[in-house]
């Protein structure tokens, strides 16, 4: 019984939680999850009892969960900004997350520099390709290895802007601005991937930022 | 969604405080509040889990319902995850009680006035 009440709605339903929960105190998120466990549950006895296909359980439980994002986001945003009590746990554990996203992120970019170190001429067409002329001035290993050190710079800065974030918000904001601005430098040479990379960190990075803005107890 | 007075109860808050007054002292779980309120509004569809727990939420820390968890044991022996139950308090009825005569005055009023509905 209970495999089958563990299928992919079900899976979704909880992945939904596990996400807008995310980042919130210890104590909100475990209640959250286990109250929506419990309802979950309640939910796919009741619908058999009344004697409902397993297809339309799935149906109205996916319905019931759409409908109510909305008010999970809401409910959200009110833990992390309404209330004072809350607030400033909210606060540590979403730039803690912040940290260890900014360090992930770092570790990527240190992967994909060592990578391109491995494959100079993959780095110089792929990574630098709107380079032609500097790369066949330098060569193509030299231009790799500048592709390899955009890149590892890139992870550099981002872990400098997330490890800053907890104690000076001002420095980590700069660090970001300069990560979107390396983005908007490399699309403008041609090198597009490279600006994707550096668009994708400084947008994880912004997103992450927001409570930040949320006033000061 | 209905914009709220200071002090007023939306539709659904005074669905869930009326669901748990006929529930008695024993209590009532979010699902089963939810189905209470889908069953006396004669409606098939219910509300939206976000929306339920979140108004849950709100009148729990309004001090208008007061929650707690079930014994894990019971739920174990029962094969099923830990319900969190809600139960009206002495302020809970009260604001009921006080929304529905306000919502029966207007009834009464907008029979009058059709307009001051509107």
């Amino acid at each position: 019984m209970n495999n089958r009440r563990d299928d992919r709605s079900m899976q979704f339903a909880r992945w939904w939680v596990q996400c807008y929960t995310a980042g919130l105190p210890n104590h909100e998120s475990v209640l959250r999850r286990a109250e929506i466990d419990s309802d979950l549950a309640e939910h796919a006895q009741c619908r058999e009892l009344d004697g409902w296909t397993l297809k339309q359980i799935r149906r109205e439980r996916v319905r019931r969960l759409v409908r109510g994002m909305a008010a999970d986001l809401s409910w959200r945003h009110e833990l992390v900004t309404g209330n004072c009590q809350t607030r400033g746990l909210v606060r540590v554990s979403v730039l803690s997350v912040t940290a260890v996203a900014a360090v992930a992120l770092a570790m990527f970019h240190f992967a994909f520099a060592a990578y391109l170190l491995g494959n100079t001429s993959l780095a110089q067409r792929r990574f630098l390709g709107g380079l032609d002329n500097y790369a066949e001035e330098v060569g193509r290993p030299v231009a790799g290895m500048i592709a390899a050190l955009i890149i590892a710079s890139l992870g550099v800065v981002l872990l400098a802007a997330g490890l800053a974030r907890p104690v000076s918000p001002i420095i980590a904001n700069v660090a970001t601005i300069a990560i979107a601005g390396v983005a908007v430098m490399f699309f403008w040479l041609g090198a597009w991937p490279v600006a994707l990379v550096a668009v994708l960190g400084s947008t994880v990075d912004l997103a992450t930022r927001t409570p930040n803005l949320a006033p000061q107890p | 969604m209905p914009r709220r007075r200071p002090g007023s109860l939306l539709p659904l808050e005074v669905g869930i405080l009326a669901a748990c007054l006929d529930a008695g002292d024993a209590g009532s779980h979010g699902f089963a509040l939810a189905k209470a309120i889908a069953d006396a509004g004669d409606s098939r569809e219910l509300t939206a889990t976000g929306t339920m727990y979140r108004a849950l939420h709100r009148l729990d820390a309004a001090g208008l319902v007061e929650s707690w968890w079930e014994d894990p044991n019971h739920a174990a022996a029962a094969g099923r995850p830990r319900r969190r139950s809600y139960r009206i308090t002495g302020a809970g009825a009260t604001a009921l009680a006080k929304a529905r005569a306000e919502s029966t005055d207007t009834a009464a009023f907008s029979r009058i006035d059709p307009g001051f509905a509107t």
